[in-house]
């Protein structure tokens, strides 16, 4: 089942005339009967346990707390251990911090959202950064992030990143809800700030890594690469995040193309890398949903 | 509309969340009135989106009612600033000085690269409904010093932050002026990679100052959509700047006649 259908009917109920533009998240806020009724239903029971997610508002918002939720436990282990209470990390420790403040910040405004619009926001998983998914058998995707800073900065490096590409990716479904599509792509931006500090860090860590301020074909790749589904059949091997950074067109209207190599030419000439650089990509929901199940 | 609360009706609602400082919810709901009131207006004064108003002398974005052509050149605009800063950035002496394979050259030939396919990219999207070439006037920059320029300009960093920023907060305040899904999905791919260069910038400036108060609600709270509800503590959220809040900066770096309107953006 798919729950905003059910907060449709619910709010039918008492407008049955109005319930399209109900379809938006932040416009339900007004509609105290479908608030009460729906307050009532745990998430976990309004919804299918496992349930893909669907390409809504209200999943999107699920999701995007999901990467929060995420990101706010990834700082707040480290910030505890090793890797950035030892003193060789004192100067960057300060960062780290604030970038936990931010994502505690975004956590609370998309909780909050989902209890404004009436549902039981869902409580954080149990998280497990080795990418061993909370069980020691598994083996180990990522060593040592949180006793090697260099192993650390790499992680965060690929979870900021794909934190701005899941925003962008699920902005799409928030477009008819403007005052939402506001809110999030302003957490967005901060996710993207984040991020291009993250890679600023690598530059100047010992050993540092080669790798500019935003995802580029020039980067040093990572060694150990957060993997998600490829787009390209369902038996394909699976891909790091940065594939979908390297896509180099851009369409204006339509299925227009624009011509980055033909138009930017003599004076206007640009690395032809730059084309990719400049827009960051949006991770399709299958991807962001594959990449969050990862670490919880 | 700017990031202060947009005035509300008479009625109150239920209380707010927690997180969010009173408000009356009555807001939310202005949007769709107050919108199509002001588009009439528009609408009434002006039929042709894309011209250079002779009378005033400033050139007019369009409108934003009937297609996304006037939020599109609003945005166009700003790139071309910001592609005409870099160009001439890297005909000024600050630049000339750093060696090929300084880490800093390389970044601004990067944004230069960046910011001139942003604006080719609008300026192909546009196609006939592109506003003109702007002449850009940056008479207040120093391109000779990395910053603290003296007689009251900008250093080419100063500058270079001062450019992103507003970029930023400009894509951020335009998003309600968007209409259709692709444009804002695109907005956001562009405006992401803008956040990134400001990160960069002040980081260069001064290490650690990727996100500060001033641009992001980190100390302070604030709206938590622009005139909608206000947080009273900090949210994490990105600020932003409304059109006319933004081409009253951007004005300062264009020439006479090539200064914005964007008064259609409503």
């Amino acid at each position: 089942m798919n729950f905003l259908s059910l907060l449709d009917r619910i709010s039918s109920v008492d407008a049955p005339s109005d319930a399209a533009p109900r379809r938006d998240l932040l416009r339900q806020l007004g509609q105290a009967g479908a608030r009460a009724a729906v307050a009532a239903l745990p998430l976990a029971l309004g919804t299918p346990a496992q349930a893909a997610p669907a390409n809504n508002s209200f999943d999107a918002v699920v999701l995007l707390l999901k990467l929060e939720d995420l990101l706010m436990d990834f700082y707040t282990k480290a910030l505890a251990a090793p890797v950035l209470t030892n003193a060789a990390q004192a100067a960057v420790r300060l960062d780290f911090v604030r970038l936990q403040q931010q994502q505690q910040g975004h956590a609370r405004f998309l909780r909050d959202t989902l209890s404004f619009a009436g549902v039981t926001p869902p409580p954080a998983p149990s998280f497990d950064f080795s990418g061993r998914r909370n069980n020691p058998a598994n083996p180990v995707l990522f060593p040592n992030v949180l006793t090697d800073y260099t192993a650390f900065l790499q992680l965060a490096q690929q979870l900021e990143d794909a934190s701005a590409s899941i925003y962008l990716g699920q902005l799409a479904f928030l477009t008819t809800d403007k005052p939402l599509f506001d809110a999030v792509l302003r957490m967005q931006l901060v996710e993207a700030r984040h991020a291009s500090h993250v890679r600023t860090l690598r530059r100047s860590a010992t050993p540092a890594t080669a790798v500019k301020s935003w995802p580029s074909t020039a980067d040093t790749a990572p060694t150990a690469a957060v993997l998600v589904p490829s787009t390209s059949s369902s038996g394909a091997t699976p891909t790091s995040i940065y594939t979908f950074e390297a896509n180099e067109r851009q369409i204006s209207t339509g299925t227009t193309v624009v011509p980055f190599p033909t138009i930017l030419t003599g004076v206007n000439a640009v690395q032809s890398r730059a084309f990719a650089e400049a827009f960051d990509e949006p991770l399709p929901t299958l991807q962001a949903t594959a990449l969050l199940s990862i670490f919880g | 509309m700017s990031d202060t609360t947009r005035p509300t009706g008479p009625e109150r609602l239920s209380p707010a969340p927690p997180l969010y400082a009173p408000i009356k919810r009555r807001s939310f709901f202005l949007y769709a009135g107050a919108t199509a009131g002001a588009t009439a207006l528009v609408l009434a004064g002006c039929d042709d989106d894309s011209d250079t108003t002779p009378n005033s002398g400033l050139v007019n974005v369009g409108i934003s009612s009937a297609n996304d052509f006037g939020v599109l050149n609003y945005a166009y605009a700003l790139e071309q600033l910001e592609a005409a800063f870099y160009t001439q950035l890297k005909d000024g002496d600050y630049y000339k000085s750093l060696a090929a394979s300084s880490a800093e050259k390389q970044i601004l030939d990067d944004l230069h690269y960046h910011e001139v396919a942003h604006r080719d990219f609008f300026r192909a999207a546009l196609s006939s409904n592109a506003i003109k070439n702007l002449e850009p006037d940056f008479a207040t920059i120093d391109f000779g010093v990395r910053t603290g320029a003296t007689g009251g300009k900008l250093g080419v960093l100063d500058a270079a932050k001062a450019f992103e920023d507003l970029g930023v907060a400009a894509y951020n305040g335009a998003g309600r002026y968007i209409q259709s899904p692709l444009n804002l999905v695109l907005a956001g791919k562009i405006v992401s990679v803008e956040a990134r260069h400001a990160s960069l910038i002040r980081d260069l400036l001064a290490e650690a100052t990727f996100v500060g108060d001033d641009v992001v609600q980190v100390t302070t709270g604030g709206p938590i959509v622009a005139g909608g509800p206000v947080s009273a503590t900090p949210t994490g959220l990105e600020r932003s700047k409304s059109p006319t809040e933004v081409v009253a900066i951007a004005n300062t770096f264009l020439k006479a006649g090539s200064k914005l309107d964007v008064s259609g953006l409503v």
